[in-house]
């Protein structure tokens, strides 16, 4: 990972630093499990060192931006790069403080204390990413405040008080857009530093689907990737809705290419058939079938 | 959605700004298939052209064409020589341009017609696909030159292939190419409509439209709205509101006895006339009625909201999911044993002896109540230079509630000698209805008090538990129908307008409130009208000044009511 950082120009002093970091802390045993290489890389130094620098500095992160912009993957990449373990926290309305920070249960005869992942998160370190933060109520968020201020601790009611492991941060990702989501709370957001992730650019998806995919022709990838640019374009003008403009779902459509579906038809099942108005799937239809031919297979989109 | 011709234009522009990589413009030049449906590769290649050259030269020479007599031809021309320069080009970013070319050659090869037969434009095109394909195709002499010359080095800039393009008029058609601002040569046929309305008065509607049969000719057409001018008797005036506005819901007796409910106090010489908008004949065509007005209005509202379907989609998807957020927020939660959670003292007998591990309390979420949402459109005379906007507001509020599968009902109402009328656009059942809403047409008085106080009552009539009223208003009651009130045993009669009007609507808002009814309000009107809407509605009104603006301010109210339908 740290190679991959060097090869993205991050400072070297920010590199240096995060193996001095590694190097103080280690990953107890129960927890190391967690620890896998990311699926994918995050492109984009500038946004790097911004991150690293907060993370090195003990604050917690706030990746906000709209969709398919690479939050998650950003969060999994920072968790790589600094060597802990991580936590995925997917949080939704019904999320509660139990759900977070644990609750009783009746084991042997006994009531005693399950931790939940927040818990279990501050007490080996690890890097919880608290996924979708603003679709959780703020009454349940409001138990992670001493967690993710300077006191650095989570106090179980009935029980001990659990002190944060110095090497434990919290990523939390918000889309303002999302259906379900809402304002985060003040109290809250203020706990964080809050990074704007940007849309993908074109250059950083070409390297993700190369990456991806290293068979992939550079002729396809670069339309595939100016195919995305250009939902990205039609979304900003307003004449379709962001629900096409899906990342995974144009890498998901590769894969069916690479498996040896015709292409139009795995970008219809990526791209097109997740929009629901006829309206809106017959201009993305078209948007596709300016950039991809009819007939184009596997054999032509990927090398021998 | 746009009907079929509106649809393709709109995805015709889509294609050329996708191509030409900016949404900023207005393309000149769209391109369909014979069958009407947007021609995929031309209309990449007219993209390509605004991309790959400065198109102002091209299209200052297009204006120019534009004024002479065969334009057409000439247009046809420059974009077969366009066609030819842009591709290599535009092939470099689009590989797959030359697939497309090929089927588009193949196209226009297998349906051209006998050499002979053919137009000069016609026989061109076909020998260039033809070539395409690597097949010959039969030119003359002058033809073959012709096409030579046509056929610009893609190294040529947009002015050079302007002044090739003025040389070849010159040498082959000796036509001297008219000023950029020449007066026209040939007939422009206008489109403008053009509405004068006076409260309660007739309105003379002046339109310009086009025949059935498309051909493009306009024929202008001059409409009277009816106004009633005489006191009529209840007979009279039920077949007149029934041959113009659509037959009543109601039955005679049911009409009798809803009037005797509603119309009380100052109400008491009112009449009432709730529609679905459905007539005896449906197929007869009544000349020089309101209905006829009304169909004119449908098509107006239409286009207005084709013309901006992106705004108006980006609203009704911007409102859907801040009215879903709500929905989906359930504050409501209900405690149950579970066998992680909270401990209950009470139940920990239980896990010792009976081994039962639900000794814990948990939450479990609970439904919210069944909520309907009524929408009431003001369609007085007043609103006559706004009513497109107001049938895409209606529109767009009904829409994004129904995609939140909330059960809307959409009623717009106006008074006309006396008689308020209830038009029914679409009711809780029929989703399906909500494009009805385009019927909306303005016409007559708004005496506000009567109009709130019947939509109320058909809502207090449903089963739903919780109720919530949008009225879409400029807040400006006016009836010429006056006020009934009476002070001991002395009659008083005041105008139905301006404060009496505000204080009557005022209190039948209020009345609703308190019989469990959310009222909110969505101002239509001017910013000068807000504060009577302040005194009619209280807080809960915004103003509509864009789709945008209503949009969000709109979902803003609809937000905080749910809410508090739901603590």
């Amino acid at each position: 990972m740290l190679n991959f950082l060097k090869e993205e120009g991050v400072s070297p002093e920010l590199i240096r630093e995060l193996e001095e970091f590694r190097a103080s802390y280690d990953v107890p045993e129960e927890a190391r499990r967690r620890m896998s290489p990311p699926r994918y890389f995050y492109y984009g130094p500038r946004l790097w060192e911004e991150a690293v620098s907060a993370l090195l500095c003990g604050e917690n992160l706030l990746l906000t931006g709209p969709k398919a912009t690479g939050k998650n993957v950003f969060a999994e990449n920072l968790a790589a790069a600094f060597g802990r373990p991580v936590w995925n926290i997917s949080l939704s309305i019904h999320a509660d403080a139990a759900s977070l920070i644990g609750s009783d249960t009746f084991r042997d005869g006994e009531v005693v204390f399950r931790e939940g992942p927040v818990s279990r998160c501050a007490r080996f370190g690890g890097f919880g990413v608290l996924d979708e933060i603003n679709m959780a109520k703020n009454e349940a968020l409001a138990v992670l405040h001493e967690t993710l201020d300077y006191r650095r601790c989570i106090d179980i009611p009935g029980y001990d008080q659990i002190r944060l492991h110095p090497a434990a941060r919290f990523i939390a990702t918000m889309n303002y857009g999302y259906a379900g989501t809402r304002e985060l709370n003040e109290a809250l957001a203020s706990r964080f530093v809050v990074i704007e992730m940007p849309l993908i650019s074109d250059e950083y998806l070409q390297k993700l689907l190369h990456r991806e995919f290293p068979s992939l022709c550079d002729l396809w990838n670069r339309q595939f990737s100016e195919l995305f640019q250009e939902l990205q374009k039609k979304c900003a003008s307003a004449e379709i809705s962001a629900k096409a403009l899906d990342l995974r779902g144009l890498i998901a459509s590769v894969r069916l290419i690479q498996k040896g579906l015709p292409a139009v038809r795995a970008l219809r099942l990526g791209i097109v058939n997740k929009v629901f108005d006829s309206y809106e799937r017959q201009l993305i239809d078209d948007l596709i079938r300016s950039r991809i031919p009819q007939g184009l297979d596997k054999t032509k989109v990927f090398k021998e | 959605m746009p009907h079929a011709s509106e649809r393709e234009e709109r995805r015709a522009q889509n294609i050329i700004w996708n191509a030409a990589g900016d949404y900023d413009f207005t393309p000149d030049f769209l391109s369909f298939t014979p069958e009407g449906a947007a021609d995929l590769y031309l209309n990449c290649i007219i993209g390509a052209v605004h991309r790959y050259y400065d198109y102002r030269p091209l299209k200052e020479l297009f204006a120019r064409i534009g004024q002479m007599p065969d334009a057409v031809l000439y247009e046809g021309l420059l974009w077969l020589g366009l066609a030819h320069s842009v591709y290599p080009a535009a092939k470099e970013d689009r590989p797959v341009l030359e697939t497309l070319r090929l089927e588009y050659a193949k196209d226009v090869v297998s349906c051209s017609r006998p050499y002979w037969d053919q137009e000069l434009l016609e026989r061109l095109q076909t020998a260039y696909c033809a070539r395409l394909l690597g097949q010959s195709a039969r030119l003359r002499g002058r033809e073959r030159r012709m096409m030579q010359a046509l056929l610009f080095d893609p190294a040529l800039d947009s002015r050079a292939i302007a002044d090739r393009m003025v040389n070849i008029l010159s040498e082959f058609f000796h036509c001297r190419l008219p000023g950029l601002h020449e007066s026209r040569t040939h007939l422009v046929f206008p489109f403008r409509l053009v509405m004068t309305a006076l409260r309660g008065r007739p309105a003379f509607v002046t339109l310009v439209r086009s025949d059935e049969e498309g051909s493009g000719v306009h024929t202008p057409v001059t409409l009277t709205l009816p106004i009633l001018l005489a006191r009529s008797r209840k007979q009279t005036l039920r077949s007149w509101l029934e041959e113009n506005f659509g037959m009543s819901v109601y039955t005679s007796q049911e009409q009798e006895e809803l009037e005797r409910i509603l119309c009380t106090e100052g109400h008491r010489s009112c009449h009432l006339h709730v529609t679905r908008g459905e007539y005896r004949n449906a197929a007869s065509k009544a000349q020089n009625t309101f209905r006829q007005t009304m169909l004119y209005q449908k098509e107006r509202n239409l286009s207005f909201h084709h013309a901006h379907l992106a705004n108006h989609m980006a609203a009704i998807s911007r409102m859907t999911d801040q009215i879903r957020n709500v929905l989906q927020f359930d504050d409501g939660e209900q405690l149950c044993r579970a066998r992680s959670g909270r401990l209950m003292a009470a139940q920990v007998w239980r896990g010792v002896r009976l081994h039962d591990e639900k000794i814990f309390a948990g939450t479990d979420p609970c439904e919210k109540g069944d909520l309907s949402v009524d929408i009431l459109l003001d369609a007085s005379a007043s609103q006559i230079d706004r009513q497109e906007r107001i049938a895409a507001q209606g529109f767009i509020i009904a829409e994004s509630l129904t995609r939140c599968r909330l059960p809307v009902r959409v009623c717009s109402y106006c008074t006309v000698d006396g008689c308020t009328i209830l038009r029914i656009f679409r009711d809780y059942e029929n989703p399906q209805d909500n494009k009805r809403i385009f019927e909306y047409c303005s016409a007559g008085w708004n005496r506000d008090g009567l109009a709130i106080r019947l939509a109320g009552y058909r809502m207090l009539n449903s089963d739903y538990e919780n109720r919530l009223l949008i009225v879409l208003s400029d807040c400006s009651p006016n009836d010429d129908r006056r006020y009934f009130s009476r002070k001991g045993p002395v009659p008083f009669y005041y105008d139905y307008g301006g404060a009496q009007g505000v204080r009557d609507a005022a209190g039948e808002v209020s009345r609703l409130r308190r019989r469990g009814i959310s009222v909110l309000a969505v101002c239509t009107g001017h910013e000068k009208d807000l504060p009577a809407a302040r005194e009619i509605y209280g807080n809960d009104v915004v103003w509509a000044g864009t789709e945008n603006r209503l949009a969000d301010a709109a979902a803003y109210l609809i937000r905080e009511k749910l809410r508090r339908f739901q603590t």
